[in-house]
């Protein structure tokens, strides 16, 4: 089974991309506090990584230069997730593989995964 | 002529010509005068009677009889009265209406005096004296009383006549010399009276030294001075004098004509006080200070007391007083502030203002203060004040005795007469227009005072700016001092500087100010715009202006007129406001995201597709979650347009490109057929983002108000300068009285069954703002049952 690691602070997106991962055969596997995020993914090895962009406390973009900053996570596709209008704009500008609107459809979802894995 | 006559002439003549008296007269008088024989043959004739009584020379008159002069139809109403002084009577001031030969159907009026001339034992000269009156005949005709009209004609005549021999010191004096200064009546003495004893005391010392000086100096005199009659009535005359020496120079025989100017005299006083007190009496602001000035005047020309008195509740407060002597106004005004006049207390301003007649009071004698029932008190202070003639006229303003004006002849010892109550009259108007002038000059000034400290506390900036025309600059023409207090730059800067106030908005602000005060001028609506206004500082602050256009009366627009206010406050509040919805709508997608993963998770289980039921109901959710999106985002947009927040990414982009993309988007989730025309590629400048959300909108909506249609035709053409897309549907319409009102927030279109179709009516407002902003056009054609199209024209960019 691939697995997929999802930070973001709202337990309900999580479990919501959890279900719907499941569906392609990802593990989801959830993170809310900023200092297990290294820990975590040392420990599950992801094969994808879903990035909230604003995390209450820290800002997605730092946490994103903080993934890659460590050797072993530098290919790992992240897919940036938000709800703000420009979260697009910002996913070009920084170090990731994707963006994905919030709310999103499982269409949406499904064709990302496929577009970020195959790269 | 026989030589008899002949002689008596010749010694009539010389009597004539010796005499100083009849040939100065003649020569210089402005009176007519004339000497004829016993045949009515002019003899001698003023210049005056010759040129301005009979048009005609001197030398035309003289040999002519009357009526060859005057003509046969005037000549019979002058006859019997120059019959009747051929025997010897003496004809005084006898009025006669003439037609002259110039201007001829205009009745003349004259006075005529005839006499036998003296030193004539048989009176066969007849000396005259005619006067023309008609221009005060007719001015008078309309004015004045008969007795005021025989009055005139008393005074009019008579010259007074002396011949004063010093050696025996006797006086011989005509018979208008006795009427003149009433020498009839003899002093309590008995003695015969001299007219130097009637002159007044004020002016007889002058007079006396004036006749010693002339007389050592060799000179002839003539001199105006006051005479006071028995009645102790006042008279102004008018004396010239000649002196006859002897072999040694002493003066022995002063030759002499009085006459009376008191008309004259008044008239020029009242005249003067007239033209004087004109020039006084324009509304001013301290109007206490103009009555004073005015009360002066009079004193200084027709009173010896002048006084303003206005009624303040019951009370007459007086605001004006003169006299000549500060002491006695002193005086004066100590009794008034002792002895205040009310209502009730005085007599004569009581009378006055209730009354609004004039009180006159020729006489102010004992008799009179007995009647009076005067305190022992007041009899002294009238005694002091010497009051001894007065008129009281009462000062309306709009029909009602407001107050009154005084006018009193004390130590001048002269009396008013009827004919003086006509000139107060006059005054007594002005002074009443004066005063109510005033009264209203002062109540505007107070009005606009208060205006302007109303202004002054109003915590908004008011205004009114002029210009030449609207491309011209303008300028403030009023401001309140608020505006130092918002911005800190003085007032004069703002009323100074041309177009100051525009050149101090901050520059994004500036095209939306102009656009807003151009549409003023050309739609004459009201404006109201937002923007920054740069403090002295340097900083800026929110400010929203409301203003009308002025119009002058060719309607055209001259100005604007207006209120700005500082909103800064309200701003903030309102960007708290905004915040709060952007991190509202960011919390709510959240759980929004969640849910839709959930239920489309939901929807691919085996166990619920089995169930038809079961996957209708999770299908409803998902659009019901999908329309709490779309809610979402529209409140954000919402907050961002209000905010002017609403920013837009441009790029060329093709129209039909876009359309297609967002009809691919679109299609699957509706179950209308989407049928898309189109001709040439058009490109336009615009945001693809927002343009594609306003098309979406649209599209929605089209299916969203066509239920049981089955198709939506979208159409794009362009044009030479514009690209249009319609978007139609046949679905319920709209009627029209809501075509411009669905584009407003928060409006919606009912059916007719009032069944109320979803969304809050955001989604059209915005997409007008969107594309308001890319500078094209949105609107709507629709019948109600017949479908509704929607256009949308956006400025074509050419080219590839």
């Amino acid at each position: 089974m691939k697995k997929a690691v999802i930070i973001d602070d709202d337990l309900g997106v999580i479990e919501a991309l959890q279900a719907a991962l499941e569906l392609w055969d990802f593990e989801g596997v959830g993170v809310r506090e900023n200092k297990k995020i290294l820990s975590t993914l040392r420990e599950v090895q992801p094969q994808l990584i879903f990035l909230d962009l604003l995390l209450s406390g820290t800002d997605g973009q730092e946490v994103s230069r903080l993934i890659r900053s460590e050797k072993e996570f530098t290919r790992i596709p992240i897919i940036l997730m938000s709800a703000h209008p420009r979260g697009k704009d910002i996913s070009t500008k920084i170090d990731v593989n994707g963006f994905l609107p919030k709310p999103f459809s499982l269409d949406v979802l499904q064709h990302l995964i496929r577009t970020v894995s195959s790269h | 002529m026989t030589s008899g006559k002949q002689k008596n002439i010749e010694e009539s003549l010389r009597w004539a010509a010796n005499s100083f008296l009849l040939e100065s007269l003649f020569e210089q008088s402005p009176l007519g005068l004339f000497v004829v024989d016993e045949k009515f043959r002019f003899v001698k004739v003023s210049k005056y009677f010759a040129h301005n009584i009979n048009d005609q020379s001197v030398e035309a008159h003289l040999g002519k009889t009357i009526r060859q002069v005057v003509g046969p139809q005037q000549w019979p109403k002058l006859k019997p009265f120059f019959q009747r002084a051929l025997v010897g009577e003496y004809i005084h001031d006898v009025h006669v209406t003439m037609n002259r030969r110039k201007d001829s159907h205009r009745e003349r009026h004259y006075l005529v005096t005839l006499y036998p001339l003296p030193k004539i034992e048989q009176g066969k000269l007849i000396g005259g004296l005619i006067q023309e009156i008609t221009r005060q005949y007719e001015a008078e005709e309309e004015v004045l009383t008969y007795q005021n009209r025989l009055e005139m004609a008393q005074n009019a005549g008579g010259i007074g006549v002396f011949d004063w021999d010093f050696e025996t010191n006797e006086v011989w004096s005509s018979p208008e010399e006795v009427a003149l200064f009433e020498l009839n009546e003899r002093d309590p003495s008995g003695r015969e009276v001299h007219w130097l004893d009637r002159i007044h005391p004020q002016d007889k010392d002058r007079i006396l030294s004036l006749i010693e000086e002339s007389s050592e100096k060799h000179q002839n005199f003539d001199t105006e001075f006051r005479i006071i009659l028995p009645d102790s009535q006042l008279r102004w005359i008018r004396g010239r004098g000649r002196f006859f020496y002897n072999e040694e120079g002493e003066a022995v025989q002063l030759l002499g004509v009085n006459y009376d100017i008191t008309k004259r005299k008044k008239e020029e006083l009242f005249l003067k006080f007239k033209s004087e007190a004109s020039r006084l009496l324009i509304p001013s602001t301290d109007y206490q200070k103009t009555l004073q000035q005015m009360c002066e005047l009079a004193v200084k020309f027709v009173a010896d007391w002048c006084s303003v008195d206005i009624l303040e509740g019951e009370t007459f407060q007086q605001l004006a007083l003169a006299h000549k002597d500060p002491e006695m106004v002193e005086y004066a005004k100590k009794i008034r502030s002792k002895m205040p006049a009310t209502l009730q207390t005085s007599r004569g301003l009581a009378q006055v203002v209730k009354t609004q007649k004039p009180l006159f009071i020729s006489e102010v004698t004992s008799d009179l203060l007995d009647q009076e029932n005067l305190s022992p008190e007041q009899r002294r202070i009238a005694k002091k004040l010497k009051l001894n003639s007065v008129i009281i006229y009462p000062l309306c303003v709009q029909q009602k005795a407001v107050g009154a004006i005084t006018f009193v002849l004390a130590e001048s010892e002269g009396h008013y007469s009827e004919d003086d109550l006509e000139w107060i009259r006059q005054l007594s108007l002005r002074v009443s227009l004066f005063v109510e002038n005033t009264q209203l000059y002062d109540e505007i000034r107070k009005e606009r005072q208060r205006l302007f400290r109303l202004f002054e506390n109003v915590p908004c900036v008011v205004f009114e700016s002029h210009f030449q025309s609207p491309n011209q600059p303008s300028r403030i023409t009023f401001m309140n001092v608020y505006v130092q207090e918002l911005l800190g730059y003085p007032l004069e800067t703002w009323m100074n500087k041309e177009e100051f106030a525009q050149s101090i908005i901050h520059p994004e602000d500036v095209k939306r100010f102009e656009t807003e005060r151009q549409k003023v001028i050309r739609e004459r609506t009201p404006g109201l715009v937002r923007f920054r206004w740069r403090k002295k500082d340097g900083k800026y602050i929110w400010v929203e202006s409301r203003f009308l256009p002025i119009l002058d009366k060719h309607d055209e627009v001259v100005g604007f007129r207006g209120v700005v206010t500082d909103i800064s406050e309200r701003m903030k509040l309102e960007q708290r406001k905004d915040e709060f919805i952007a991190t509202a709508s960011h919390e709510l997608k959240t759980p929004l995201t969640s849910l839709k993963v959930f239920t489309q998770v939901l929807k691919t289980h085996k166990s619920i597709q089995a169930s038809s039921k079961v996957s209708q109901y999770l299908n409803r959710m998902e659009s019901e979650v999908d329309r709490l999106t779309e809610l979402v985002y529209e409140l954000l947009d919402l907050s961002k347009i209000q905010r002017g927040q609403l920013a837009l990414n441009k790029e060329k982009l093709s129209l039909n490109e876009l359309l297609a993309e967002v009809i691919q988007t679109i299609q699957p989730t509706i179950q209308h057929q989407i049928i898309f025309k189109s001709s040439k590629e058009s490109y336009v400048h615009a945001d693809r983002l927002r343009l594609s959300q306003v098309f979406s909108n649209l599209i929605s909506n089209a299916a969203k108000y066509s239920p049981d249609a089955s198709e939506i035709i979208i159409q794009l053409r362009q044009e030479d300068k514009k690209v249009t897309v319609s978007i139609q549907d046949f679905g319920i319409g709209i009627a029209p009285e809501y075509q411009t009102q669905i584009f407003q927030r928060f409006y919606r279109v009912f059916d007719e069954k009032d069944q109320t179709f979803p969304g809050l009516g955001m989604g059209l407002f915005i997409s007008k703002t969107i594309i308001n902003q890319h500078n094209g056009q949105i609107w709507v054609k629709s019948k109600p049952q017949n479908g509704s199209t929607f256009f949308v024209s956006l400025p074509r960019r050419k080219g590839v």
